[in-house]
């Protein structure tokens, strides 16, 4: 378990984030997660899987924390680092910030099962088999929660285009 | 735009359209402008995601060494409850093994059957442990119960008495008919065992006898334990002893069995 660590704690912690937008509370997760993970390492039957099984223990971890506290949320502004300006004059790199920012913002607007979706799409390159499994859902709700996240993301994409 | 091929946008973004499906669209794509600009902006919609993922705030820098740490703790929490499971375990079989004899849950234990020859001198004396100490707990108290009164609701139980002190034997008889009462190292009855009969002595639940209340009163003050009882011949059976109604006396001998099993 400890040799995950390195790879996984970000990965997860990412994604606790993605969904909780407090650090504090996305390292809570991150640590439940991996408790939960060691406690039941032995159903881990496909090491291949390992990213799956722990995005799908961090997922019901957040479920469980959601029954019982209300929902911390915290600008998306404060979740960023400060984008690298490498090769970029200042103002290209705010204004690439800003569209970041705004493109995070997006999907924190989106319902959380889109959010969810569109983050282990987008960000961590899922196929729909394993978002479906993450999430503990069929691949076909996996895949029209994805097009309406994707719909929902061009659209208000479009609209912060048209104002730029 | 053709609804029903634009449709097929997020299929074709996704991967989940057939090959015929694909290439269809992908000649709708030469075609469709509004679909080309959907399709540039998810993929630059996609390539931001990624791109402000990683631009996120990473973990802290010691949350790996805190979860290790958290990992390493929910570890030796586990070691020390199996062991003080285990400990528990083995004194709980420990006290078990003190306290209740292995014969207890025995069929034997259960049940003793009946003196069907109640003509049959009954003599017993012994090595220890011939009995168990719940068997033999189980007479004491059913002497106890046939030296009482009894009530009408509650009648007295009819069950042979049999003194239990030790190098002392009562032979068991029904109620009303003579019992003999054996010491030992007088006359050879069991096999090589020596023990003086005397005759004339009455059961504790038929009438009161002098004799008897003085062996009941020494019965009490020796520790039963020594003192088991055996039939004086194997073709005499053990006297009929209800078990049920010395639950309470089990009771007893779990809480306290030195006190129990002497007077």
């Amino acid at each position: 378990m400890e040799d995950l660590l390195p790879e996984y704690v970000p990965r997860v912690y990412r994604y606790a984030l993605r969904l909780t937008h407090d650090h504090h509370v996305a390292e809570d997760i991150v640590q439940e997660t991996f408790l939960r993970a060691w406690r039941s390492r032995r159903r881990l039957r496909n090491p291949q899987s390992v990213r799956v099984w722990l995005l799908r223990i961090a997922t019901n971890v957040w479920r469980d924390r959601l029954r019982s506290r209300t929902r911390h949320d915290t600008s998306t502004r404060r979740l960023l680092n400060d984008v690298p300006g490498t090769a970029q004059g200042p103002g290209e790199a705010m204004a690439k910030r800003e569209t970041l920012h705004e493109v995070l913002r997006m999907m924190d607007s989106l319902p959380p099962r889109q959010r969810q979706v569109l983050h282990l799409s987008a960000v961590e390159a899922m196929r729909l088999d394993e978002i479906a499994r993450v999430l503990e859902i069929t691949s076909q709700a996996a895949k029209a929660s994805l097009s309406l996240a994707r719909r929902a993301m061009r659209r208000q994409f479009g609209t912060f285009e048209q104002q730029v | 735009m053709d609804d029903l091929t634009c449709h097929n946008l997020d299929a074709y973004i996704g991967g989940w359209l057939t090959h015929d499906e694909r290439t269809e669209f992908e000649a709708h794509l030469k075609q469709c402008t509004a679909c080309r600009d959907e399709l540039g902006r998810q993929q630059q919609i996609d390539r931001l995601l990624g791109e402000a993922s990683q631009h996120l705030q990473p973990p802290p820098a010691d949350l790996v060494e805190r979860v290790r740490q958290a990992l390493e703790a929910a570890r030796w929490r586990r070691r020390v409850v199996r062991v003080a499971a285990g400990l528990a375990a083995a004194a709980a079989i420990l006290l078990a093994v003190l306290v209740i004899s292995p014969e207890r849950d025995s069929p034997s234990a259960r049940r003793v059957p009946a003196v069907h020859t109640p003509k049959r001198t009954v003599t017993h004396v012994g090595p220890p442990s011939e009995l168990s100490p719940v068997q033999q707990l189980a007479v004491w108290m059913a002497s106890r119960k046939a030296s009482s009164p009894g009530t009408a609701e509650y009648p007295r139980p009819r069950v042979p008495v049999f003194a239990i002190a030790p190098h002392v034997a009562l032979a068991g008889k029904t109620p009303g008919q003579p019992t003999q009462i054996t010491q030992p190292s007088e006359k050879t009855v069991d096999g090589d065992k020596k023990s003086k009969v005397v005759r004339g002595a009455e059961p504790f639940n038929a009438r009161p006898n002098p004799s008897l209340r003085t062996l009941a009163e020494r019965r009490l003050t020796v520790r039963v334990l020594a003192a088991p009882l055996r039939p004086a011949n194997h073709e005499t059976k053990l006297p009929d002893i209800h078990v049920k109604e010395t639950r309470s006396c089990r009771l007893h001998l779990t809480v306290s069995s030195e006190h129990a099993l002497c007077g």
